[in-house]
């Protein structure tokens, strides 16, 4: 499935997309495109580490959740023996959803055409009139639930429909380093995801959250207005942009000069943030305000300080964000909130209620980015976008922030392009070259005009 | 939490009460569609618990609303900054504004858990329509209000929304139910 040719019309496309790239720019096609659609859905959704659940979601055997991965719906269960997998939702017999519902606990799943039954390892366990219909010939080993690969990073279970993907953590190349900020101290989903589709093209979302401190005095501009902002309008571009080359995986952290270190997390979460975070990650998260990341292609991650109220102290929530494309223009968003292990209920509570009041369908902060989502898209539909292409410009003279301690590149201040070039950049490659394997990913050096300084 | 079918159980109030609770529903209705949300706020109660759970599509229909999930879980103090968002202009989801339209439909009431509270159980629709979009977003929903107070004076101390659907068609939740 990987050797689709790209039609003529991609085709063009994508040397549109490469020859704007090199000019620091992105054309406007490529936010919502019927052509482009059909190539990323196999080049990048089907070699890149899709992400489906937290294992908190699924904690004892036998439970499980059915996820899209890449347009393909699997059960991630885990089974009798503790293992965590990921099956295809479709019975291998006739191709019927195996599966119906979307949550719960069982120690088999049955076909309801003809009534193959699967164990939660994903055996075939049993098939009607063996005897009568197979002479008993039918070999049931032969038969198993179909298994994409599955692979975590401190509870987030990734899965992936190319065989010969590197491991996660070469995926990552680095970028857990920053992911911890969203997984410390040890997190557990609040409760189910919130859900909706929404009609915007899964790369404005995935352009966004790889780290644009630029929109938010604008488009969230009502936050300043009601008092809503730890910062004000002036500071609020500072910070670090960083990205891990040609793996489109970044983060935006936005930093408030004097602010208190880790504000508004309780005193035992900063205790045990001390205790897990190594020097380097503690001396650069106590300082973000707000860490808005991307785990490439289409998974966000967001820490946000929150008040309820404003001008009223409130807590800090992480949320993971799930953009699952349904076609060009279309997604489906999945939000969860993660909150602490160890907390109490109502700091668990507070959080969560902060993060439903900023973000997911109802969030004052969500409803804006909506706004302007669906119009980008709706406008890259139109033939005028044909010939448009958007500067990628921000950026191109920052100095690289040599004595930061984390992994990846580091640019300030925070609002910067750098890391949307990044994610072009690794997104083209994908696009364009062979598959990716463990011996040749994505490390291909970005064209010169692409690199900061 | 499974759904609390209070109207089978629960004692049915007298016709005038339940025609007070009918007119209330409807004038509240009224007033949100015509987006006059400062007079809509005044018909809840300070101690408001207003909320929306998630659905799961589960084999047990009596766990589909989850427990704990949720899609808002606002008080009157949030809800008030919902309003107050609104009218900074700076809402741009809201900015031209929705056109909503609720209908309150399949009104049982019954004596609530204290003998000051009603509970109202209702069929609610609600579409919103943008602009020049062709497709309205259209929401089907269980609500279950608890009020205090009498005619005239009614209030809405608790709403609880279940939507039906478990994955939502729509842009945002940026109007009122």
């Amino acid at each position: 499935m990987l050797s689709v040719t790209p039609e003529p019309a991609a085709e063009q496309l994508l040397r549109k997309g490469r020859d704007a790239l090199a000019k620091a720019r992105i054309p406007a096609a490529f936010y919502n495109h019927p052509d482009v659609w059909e190539v990323e859905r196999e080049r990048v959704f089907g070699r890149a580490w899709t992400f489906l659940a937290h294992d908190s979601e699924i904690p004892n055997p036998g439970d499980y959740v059915v996820r899209p991965l890449a347009g393909t719906p699997v059960i991630v269960a885990r089974g009798a023996d503790n293992v965590i997998r990921a099956m295809f939702n479709i019975c291998p017999h006739r191709g019927n959803q195996l599966c119906r519902d979307e949550a719960g606990n069982s120690s088999r799943f049955k076909c309801s055409y003809h009534g193959w039954i699967y164990n939660n390892k994903g055996e075939l366990v049993s098939v009607p009139q063996m005897r009568e219909g197979y002479r008993g010939l039918l070999n049931r080993d032969d038969w198993p639930l179909r298994e994409a690969k599955v692979d975590s990073y401190r509870g987030l279970i990734f899965g992936a429909l190319d065989p010969v993907i590197p491991t996660l953590s070469e995926y990552l190349a680095g970028f857990q380093f920053y992911m911890d900020i969203y997984l410390t101290p040890d997190m557990e989903v609040y409760g189910p995801p919130n859900r909706w589709i929404i009609d915007v093209d899964w790369k404005v979302q995935s352009e966004n959250t790889a780290g644009d401190g630029y929109h938010t005095p604008i488009t969230h501009e009502f936050g300043f207005s009601l008092g809503y902002y730890p910062s004000s309008a002036a500071t609020q571009s500072q910070g670090w942009a960083v990205h891990i080359p040609g793996r489109g995986h970044s983060i935006g952290m936005g930093r408030t000069p004097g602010m208190a270190p880790f504000f508004w997390y309780p005193p035992e979460i900063v205790a045990a943030m001390e205790k897990d975070f190594t020097p380097e990650q503690y001396s650069i998260f106590k300082e973000a305000r707000v860490s808005v990341g991307l785990v490439f292609p289409n998974l966000s991650l967001l820490c946000q300080p929150l008040s309820r109220i404003p001008n009223e102290p409130g807590t800090r929530f992480s949320t993971l964000r799930l953009f699952n494309p349904l076609k060009n223009g279309r997604i489906e968003t999945w939000t969860w909130c993660l909150v602490p292990k160890s907390a109490s209920k109502e700091y668990r509570d507070e959080v969560y209620e902060g993060h439903v009041l900023g973000f997911g369908p109802s969030g004052l902060f969500e409803q804006d980015d909506s706004e302007n989502f669906i119009h980008v898209t709706r406008m890259a539909g139109t033939p005028a976008a044909e010939d448009m292409e958007f500067p990628l410009e921000m950026g191109l003279n920052a100095e690289i922030e040599e004595d930061f301690p984390g992994p990846g590149v580091c640019v300030t201040p925070y609002i910067n392009d750098t890391s949307f070039r990044n994610f072009w950049a690794t997104y083209m490659n994908y696009l364009s070259n062979d598959p990716p394997t463990a011996e040749s990913s994505h490390d291909t050096s970005l064209p010169e005009v692409l690199r900061v300084s | 939490m499974s759904l609390d079918v209070g109207a089978a159980t629960a004692a049915a109030v007298d016709d005038q009460t339940f025609r007070s609770v009918e007119r209330f529903l409807y004038r509240e209705a009224e007033l949100v569609d015509a987006r006059r949300f400062d007079e809509w706020l005044e018909l809840f109660a300070d101690d408001l618990e207003y909320r929306a759970p998630i659905r799961v599509w589960r084999d047990d229909f009596d766990r589909q609303p989850d427990p704990v999930a949720c899609y808002f879980n606002d008080t009157k103090q949030t809800l008030a900054i919902r309003v107050q968002r609104i009218a900074t202009g700076l809402a741009w989801t809201e900015s031209p504004p929705s056109v909503t339209r609720h209908f309150v439909s399949n009104l049982r009431v019954t004596v609530g858990s204290e003998p000051d509270l009603l509970t109202a159980r209702t069929n609610l629709l609600v579409t919103r329509s943008r602009g020049p979009n062709v497709l309205q977003e259209i929401f089907s929903a269980d609500r279950v209000d608890t009020m205090r107070g009498a005619d005239g004076d009614l209030q809405i101390a608790r709403r609880i929304v279940t939507i039906d659907s478990t994955m939502l068609s729509a842009q945002n939740l940026a109007i009122f139910f």
